[in-house]
């Protein structure tokens, strides 16, 4: 079969489908110039205001955005702004205002290439292609590719973002229980301390620090978000000597060597180790 | 168009009301969405009735629900995915005050009890004689509360007696999901704090918030 293409009918149907690509192609950089130019003259061009309809997009940049506000420690103000006026603005450009523009400009193109006698150039339905086009075809697009990337990207997020959270946890708590160590090695043993020794303590059962002297002989679990799945830190302790110790601490996480020996048995998760002398600590990370 | 006018208009009253009501954009951007997908289907309703052909009305309401399905989950899978990085940005903050604060406060304790413990004889300082000769904080002379200001955290000598010294840090940023009427150091509510208390039994560290 030959693919030919007629050139004389494109030329005398003003609606033919490629021209209504011409049309939604040059609306579509219409609109952007007047997006960018409106933002820019009511001197309010930010990555958030925009007339595309994308507003779940633009919502979450706008949460994302006020969480680095806050993560910065600045106070966060509830209050409209022209991001918000844009916002509303482009749902009601994108759901309301263009389809209805859309089906029109449909319906009617339907309608002229049925007419026999049609003899003037269809400006209303070139514009109506050209103004609502873009925007549906937007929708359309990012309503079949939207839910499939951002889901890959939520997966990914999730995954990379829990690891870290769950490493900076588990550092936190291992900075704890050194301090509990520290603090044992200081207190005098008459007051349950090691009274200046980790190691060969003046008392009767076990002479070396343990992790129950220092209330980490369970796995500490700790809520730090509400909706965080936070995972327990695990610690073991070896004392080298009566000042010198060291503790390490894993998680349930896969770390980034999957054949790394953790300390408590287990295999490729994470894990850190901190060095303790009695007044300083240093801590290093072993899978991460 | 009357119906464009109007449903507009319900969709702006729709995102305001919402806005001025709950601050949350996101909220006020779900209720102006879910104005606009009973403005569409309705509109959808109404232009796919006779005498709209039935292979015209197959396509378009096929096209219109795929497009409709894809965008409910694209939102769906925004606000989830925004308020993750919300929580988690949250958290991460959270993390990092508590590993500060931790290693602001910790040399202070290990220091004192450590400098307290190596005292031998009879003529042993109080615990608070000496913190006040080893701190980094300008205690002055007498046991009274001082600040110090490290970036948004605020560090504060809270109680200062000859057998009990304790330290507070205290951050800036309110926490969302915890103790919102916690009471802080200085006054105001829901910030994140810790709190180091030295005493002769040794250190003991709290999360507080």
């Amino acid at each position: 079969m030959k693919f030919k293409i007629n050139w004389q009918r494109i030329k005398s149907d003003p609606l033919h489908i490629l021209w209504i690509t011409g049309y939604v192609m040059a609306g579509g950089f219409v609109l952007g110039l007047a997006n960018t130019g409106l933002a820019r003259i009511i001197g309010a061009a930010t990555p958030h205001t925009t007339l595309i309809p994308v507003p779940h997009i633009v919502s979450g940049g706008m949460l994302i955005a006020e969480a680095l506000e806050r993560f910065s420690g600045h106070p966060i103000f509830h209050t409209w702004r022209v991001e918000h006026t844009f916002l509303v603005a482009s749902i009601i450009l994108g759901y309301i205002v263009a389809l209805p523009i859309f089906l029109w400009a449909l319906r009617e193109r339907s309608r002229w290439r049925q007419d026999e006698h049609r003899k003037k150039f269809p400006v209303k339905i070139a514009l109506g292609f050209g103004s609502s086009g873009p925007i549906v075809v937007f929708i359309a697009i990012t309503a079949v590719t939207g839910p499939i990337l951002s889901s890959a990207v939520l997966t990914s997020l999730k995954s990379a973002q829990t690891l870290q959270a769950n490493i900076d946890a588990l550092i936190s708590d291992a900075n704890l229980v050194a301090l509990k160590a520290q603090s044992f090695y200081f207190v005098s043993t008459k007051e349950g301390g090691g009274g200046g020794r980790w190691k060969n303590i003046d008392r009767e059962y076990v002479s070396e620090i343990t992790l129950k002297d220092i209330e980490a002989e369970s796995p500490i679990t700790r809520i730090y978000g509400s909706s965080f799945p936070m995972k327990r830190s695990e610690f073991a302790l070896e004392v080298y000597s009566e000042d010198s110790l060291a503790i390490w601490g894993t998680r349930n996480d896969r770390g980034s060597d999957a054949n790394f020996a953790n300390k408590n048995g287990q295999r490729g998760k994470i894990e850190i180790h901190v060095t303790v002398s009695p007044r300083n600590f240093h801590l290093s990370v072993d899978n991460n | 168009m009357i119906w464009i006018l109007a449903s507009s208009i319900l969709v702006a009253m729709a995102f305001i009301a919402t806005f001025l009501t709950t601050g949350n954009t996101w909220d006020a951007a779900i209720a102006g969405g879910i104005v606009s997908l009973v403005f569409v289907i309705g509109f959808l309703y109404r232009i796919t009735r006779p005498p709209t052909s039935s292979t015209q009305r197959r396509w378009t309401i096929a096209i219109s629900s795929i497009v409709i399905v894809g965008t409910i989950l694209h939102w769906n899978i925004m606000y989830r995915m925004t308020q993750w990085q919300y929580d988690t940005l949250h958290l991460i903050r959270k993390i990092i005050f508590h590993g500060v604060a931790q290693g602001m406060l910790q040399p202070e304790g290990v220091n004192t009890l450590g400098e307290y413990a190596a005292q031998h004889g009879l003529q042993r300082k109080s615990l608070g004689d000496v913190f006040r000769e080893t701190t980094k904080f300008d205690t002055g002379d007498s046991a009274v509360v001082v600040g110090k200001e490290w970036g948004h955290m605020s560090m504060f000598v809270s109680s200062l007696s000859d057998t009990e010294v304790v330290l507070v840090a205290q951050d800036s940023i309110t926490i969302d999901g915890e103790d919102s009427h916690f009471k802080n150091f200085d006054g105001r509510y829901g910030m994140t704090q810790d709190r180091l208390r030295i005493t002769k039994r040794g250190l003991e560290y709290e999360i507080q918030n």
